[in-house]
């Protein structure tokens, strides 16, 4: 291999792990959000076990968030490779805006180096509209072995890879493979995760509690939150290009998904799906772009950036240390040693921040706690407990 | 033009006929026909030579040390100068009329071309009904293994193109009695094949071949077959099957609070109850089993480093014990 073809591209891989790393760090200054601990302290719910069971092994290190943090960045924005080598019939600068679209959307920069599974799950999604452009891989025995070794790993990442399953049949039904193939690698890890599903009733009931947590929510809200889903994901640019490259190819395994993941997070209103879309995107833009091959790229580049400033400055991620980690901070100057009670509704951030066992507050398990965290005011703390000043909610170590 | 080739043991009473049937129904069509004999004891290979000095078309392989159908057929194979490969039997069961058929439709553009039983005009006479019962069974397993749908795949009287030959050639195994199904199962999926009706006649000369060892050589072929063309298949369904079985287990062991409202209801709130009591997070607590009455859970303590994990059993009567 010509030497300065490696170098260049060592120093752009070089950039993007600079990049991924800006990523981690922005996710890491709020600290571990209750979604990120459940994952990080392999809490069986709402997700599989696969990537959860993965994250727990390490949660006895000191820097287990850190490390995460950064190798979930570097998949994201080193899964623009794929995008360059799916789009490799376009011309240079159409490949590099993709890139560009892949790395700078929104979407992307709001959740790179989140620890939650939207972004796996984006990455996962990218493979299969990868394989997608490889049709002289698609007949190889081994294709669809690996297809299915994917499909099963990606349902058993996140459930919501689901969403992806019209683009991984049109996959295996492209070039009229079998139907034992079909069943086998498209079917059976459906099943599994199926049932998979039925060994937790807290994940059938997690499901249940998400479908109607949001039903005073107004209708006209529902749309709106859809529609700025729709265009955070692609920051706008983007989504325009690949909702028109779907629709004029009449793509059924990209509209299906994109239907899928719209009606999701209609019924979810999670800001995080968006990135679910970004894949869908990509693909959508490349068709329509091997149709036109030209693009005015100044103007695309300049709503990309523009889009994703003005969403990253209406929505910005948390930028301050959460109130979990500051409190335990604080804890942890002390010599203090012994259980917490936490009194009201808390998030597992709670659980990861503390060093300590973490139990619900009751006044009879007073004997045996060192701390009290009151989230709501707690009343009839006996005498023997002295309040920690200067925290923003009522925090009580036994003298 | 058309290579002929007739794998011969033991079969010196049929072969002269069996050349005389051939030269008849072949002629007019350009042809050869390789007789590989496998050392036969009653010196079949020695009939065949005498026979070929007055037939300049006719070629004899004599094969030693070496025994086997599916191997004498594609060592003649691979020595014919045809583009047309024919195999038969030489026991007469097979008809040579249906030779100009066979050779018309691979020139038509067919891959392969078979003397099928089992279509609409072919037969099977004289065989007994323990015999017919064996043939669809094998027939039916071989359909496993096929790539293409074929109502005969076990047809030892076909005809196959000299490129597809020479595309399969070094993927074929052929051990046992059964080279059309190697070839089968080892061509590409959608593949041209005609098949052509046979009348399979009764054997009247020399005794038959199939026994015990060929029937197990059968199977053992058969599962060849299977692992090259699907190991990935087995490999993935194997993996799933463990993976069912170990959540299905799991699953089982909760049925009843999917499938009875009233013992979900009691279930629940036993563990509300429960978890308030001790000041324990539902997501600490994982049902493990639910029975009529009473559950079995483990509560894990989710934080850094090594979880706290205890099993509990609770009984509606008696109330929560840690399991024995």
């Amino acid at each position: 291999m010509d030497y300065r073809r490696v170098r260049s591209y060592a120093l752009v891989a070089f950039g993007l792990q600079c990049y991924a790393s800006v990523l981690a760090w922005v996710q890491s200054i709020g600290g571990v959000l209750t979604d990120e601990a459940k994952y990080l302290l392999n809490i069986p719910y709402p997700q599989p076990p696969l990537v959860r069971w993965v994250l727990h092994l390490s949660d006895g290190w000191v820097a287990q968030e850190w490390v995460w943090r950064i190798l979930f960045a570097t998949l994201l924005v080193h899964a623009a490779w794929f995008v360059w080598d799916a789009a490799r019939t376009l011309p240079r600068r159409l490949r590099l805006f993709l890139c560009a679209g892949w790395l700078f959307a929104a979407s992307t920069v709001l959740w790179g180096g989140a620890i939650i599974m939207s972004p796996l799950t984006a990455i996962q999604g990218l493979l299969f509209v990868w394989l997608f452009f490889r049709p002289e891989w698609h007949q190889k025995p081994l294709f669809a072995f690996f297809l299915g070794t994917l499909w099963l790993v990606s349902l058993y990442t996140a459930y919501q890879a689901v969403l992806y399953m019209p683009l991984v049949f049109l996959l295996l039904f492209f070039h009229r493979r079998s139907l034992v193939d079909v069943v086998v690698y498209g079917c059976i890890p459906i099943g599994l995760v199926f049932l998979y599903a039925l060994t937790n009733p807290l994940i059938l009931a997690s499901f249940v509690n998400a479908g109607t947590e949001n039903t005073d929510i107004p209708l006209w809200w529902w749309f709106y939150f859809l529609l700025r889903t729709l265009f955070t994901g692609g920051s706008i640019v983007l989504s325009v290009l690949g909702l028109a490259g779907m629709v004029r190819h009449r793509h059924w395994g990209f509209l299906g998904s994109l239907f899928l993941v719209g009606f999701f997070i209609f019924i979810s209103f999670r800001d995080y799906y968006d990135i679910l879309f970004l894949p869908l995107f990509v693909g959508g833009s490349i068709l329509l772009l091997q149709r036109w091959q030209t693009l005015p790229l100044v103007p695309s580049y300049a709503v990309l950036v523009s889009v994703t400033a003005m969403t990253v400055w209406l929505l910005p991620p948390v930028l301050s240390p959460s109130t979990a980690r500051m409190v335990f901070q604080r804890l942890e100057e002390t010599s203090l040693s012994g259980e917490i009670l936490i009194q009201g509704s808390f998030g597992h951030q709670w659980q990861y921040e503390s060093a300590w066992p973490v139990r619900k507050y009751t006044p009879e398990f007073l004997d045996s706690a060192a701390t009290i965290i009151c989230l709501n005011p707690c009343d009839q703390i006996p005498n023997s407990w002295r309040q920690v000043p200067g925290l923003s909610v009522e925090v009580w170590m036994s003298r | 033009m058309l290579s002929l080739i007739l794998p011969t043991f033991n079969e010196a009473e049929s072969l002269p006929e069996l050349l005389e049937e051939i030269e008849t129904a072949l002629h007019g069509t350009p042809f050869e026909v390789i007789i590989v004999d496998d050392d036969s004891p009653d010196r079949t290979w020695e009939l065949a030579e005498t026979l070929s000095e007055n037939r300049p078309y006719v070629r004899v392989l004599r094969r030693m040390g070496r025994r086997g159908l599916s191997s004498a057929v594609v060592e003649g194979f691979s020595a014919a100068q045809g583009d047309v490969l024919a195999v038969m039997d030489s026991d007469g069961q097979h008809d040579p009329a249906l030779l100009p058929r066979l050779y018309a439709a691979i020139q038509s553009g067919a891959d392969i071309a078979i003397g099928s039983r089992y279509v609409s005009g072919g037969s099977v006479e004289g065989w007994a009904h323990a015999r017919h019962f064996a043939s669809f069974v094998a027939t039916a397993c071989a359909w496993l293994v096929c790539t293409n749908r074929v109502r005969d795949p076990m047809s030892g009287y076909f005809a196959v193109s000299r490129p597809v030959f020479a595309d399969i050639r070094d993927k074929l195994r052929p051990r046992g009695f059964k080279i059309l199904l190697e070839i089968l199962g080892t061509m590409p999926r959608r593949s041209r094949v005609q098949e052509i009706p046979l009348i399979f006649r009764l054997r009247t000369r020399g005794s038959s071949k199939l026994n015990a060892c060929v029937q197990t050589q059968f199977f053992r072929q058969m599962l060849s077959l299977l692992w090259r063309r699907s190991a990935w298949h087995i490999v993935f369904v194997c993996f799933s099957a463990v993976l069912c079985v170990l959540l299905g287990i799991r699953a089982w062991n909760l049925h009843l609070l999917y499938l009875d409202a009233g013992v979900r209801q009691q279930v629940r709130q036993s563990l509300e109850s429960i978890t308030e009591g001790k000041g324990w997070l539902m997501s600490d607590v994982a049902l493990r089993h639910v029975r009529r009455d009473g559950f079995r859970f483990l509560y894990r303590r989710h934080g850094r480093g090594e979880d706290h994990t205890q099993c509990y059993d609770f009984f509606y009567s008696d109330g929560l014990q840690t399991c024995t």
